[in-house]
């Protein structure tokens, strides 16, 4: 993800209306809310369908976000989450990991056995993590796809920054097992 | 991301997990844009006929519009604006369809557009790329050389709410259109309108 793109402020509901609102947020922190949910989902038209449905959250919900509280992410991530536990509620989650399912990894490796084997280990991480706690799933998508700092998964998920420390170094502990 | 003191031990798949960033389709922002423009709710809002005083209503609007029904009055005919994406085959998310559809349903005139001056709405400044009435005919032989079909699945296109809903699109695509149909899918059916 291209850095320069996050830790944009929040724009004032009442300047705009909900199009550009949800062209701002989306332009700064799509990506991201994308790839938190990539890292918990198979498919990549799922996750799309629940990044749209995230914004849309969002925007309704507009007049209700603090930006003295939160950061837009994090305030957009906490909505993610709760999309994707309706989602895990009313579905059925697959869990392998194919390689034609990641056609949204961009891949520069110079040869075509180094793009296979990139996207190789990929779907190998993606698939240990399907296989994990859903609070060690959550907790290093929130990191790696969310690109969370560590005060910010504490105010995501509403414990200390400590905590979340400890769950996360224990959660790659356990993905790095299971990739053993 | 600061590296927040990662063990030494997980310190490489930590940077494993950081390298993996996958990027979604590049469409998808300007068609969130379009669905938060046309108002479009999430799916995970509580509906406003979940409220009494809103079911109570609609309750009285149904027996008004019933009523209506009786003496032979019908609701005015809907126009749907959409835009953008690419409904014609030319790879340029910049077409729109303007829809008037019937009370029924039916599709009594389509337009299709492409949106010059980015108003994401049908305006005078855009360049019309195919108009037609309620009837489907095909201007040419749909065997003439060089004719193509494009289909464009699926989204709701109509306003009914579920994305049932296809475009396709005839002729000497993308300049010459000769033929264009809302195609509705009803299980293994296709319904054009």
């Amino acid at each position: 993800m291209n850095p320069t793109t996050r830790r944009v402020a929040a724009t004032p509901v009442s300047e705009t209306g909900p199009e550009q609102l949800c062209a701002e947020w989306y332009a700064a922190h799509g990506a991201a809310v994308y790839n938190y949910f990539r890292f918990q989902l198979a498919s990549p038209d799922e996750a799309e369908d629940l990044t749209a449905e995230a914004f849309l959250r969002a925007i309704r919900a507009a007049d209700r976000f603090d930006p003295a509280r939160a950061a837009p992410l994090t305030w957009l991530l906490t909505i993610a989450r709760h999309v994707l536990i309706d989602h895990v509620r009313s579905a059925r989650v697959r869990r392998h990991v194919g390689f034609d399912e990641l056609r949204d990894l961009p891949v520069d490796a110079p040869s075509p056995e180094e793009r296979m084997l990139r996207r190789e280990a990929v779907a190998e991480v993606l698939d240990a993590m399907a296989g994990m706690r859903p609070e060690d799933r959550e907790i290093l998508s929130l990191r790696f796809g969310g690109e969370l700092e560590i005060p910010e998964i504490a105010a995501a998920l509403g414990v200390r920054a400590g905590t979340v420390r400890t769950r996360l170094w224990r959660a790659i502990e356990r993905l790095r097992e299971r990739l053993q | 991301m600061s590296r927040d003191h990662v063990p030494a031990d997980l310190d490489a798949l930590d940077r494993q997990l950081r390298a993996v960033q996958f990027e979604p389709r590049a469409s998808l922002g300007s068609e969130l844009e379009g669905r938060a423009r046309r108002g479009e709710r999430a799916l995970g809002d509580v509906s406003p006929l979940q409220s009494f005083a809103v079911r109570s209503a609609l309750a009285l609007v149904s027996v008004a519009a019933a009523a209506a029904l009786v003496v032979g009055v019908t609701p005015p005919p809907h126009r749907i604006d959409v835009c953008c994406d690419d409904l014609v085959g030319n790879k340029s998310a910049t077409d729109g369809m303007v829809l008037s559809l019937d009370p029924r349903g039916r599709v009594t005139s389509l337009l299709l557009y492409e949106d010059l001056d980015g108003s994401r709405s049908r305006t005078a400044a855009d360049r019309v790329h195919f108009v037609r009435g309620s009837e489907l005919a095909l201007a040419v032989p749909a065997h003439e050389d060089g004719h193509t079909t494009f289909v464009k699945c699926c989204d709701d296109l109509d306003g009914e709410g579920p994305a049932d809903d296809g475009l396709m699109v005839m002729g000497h695509l993308p300049e010459q259109i000769h033929f264009a149909a809302l195609i509705r899918y009803e299980g293994k059916r296709q319904v054009l309108r």
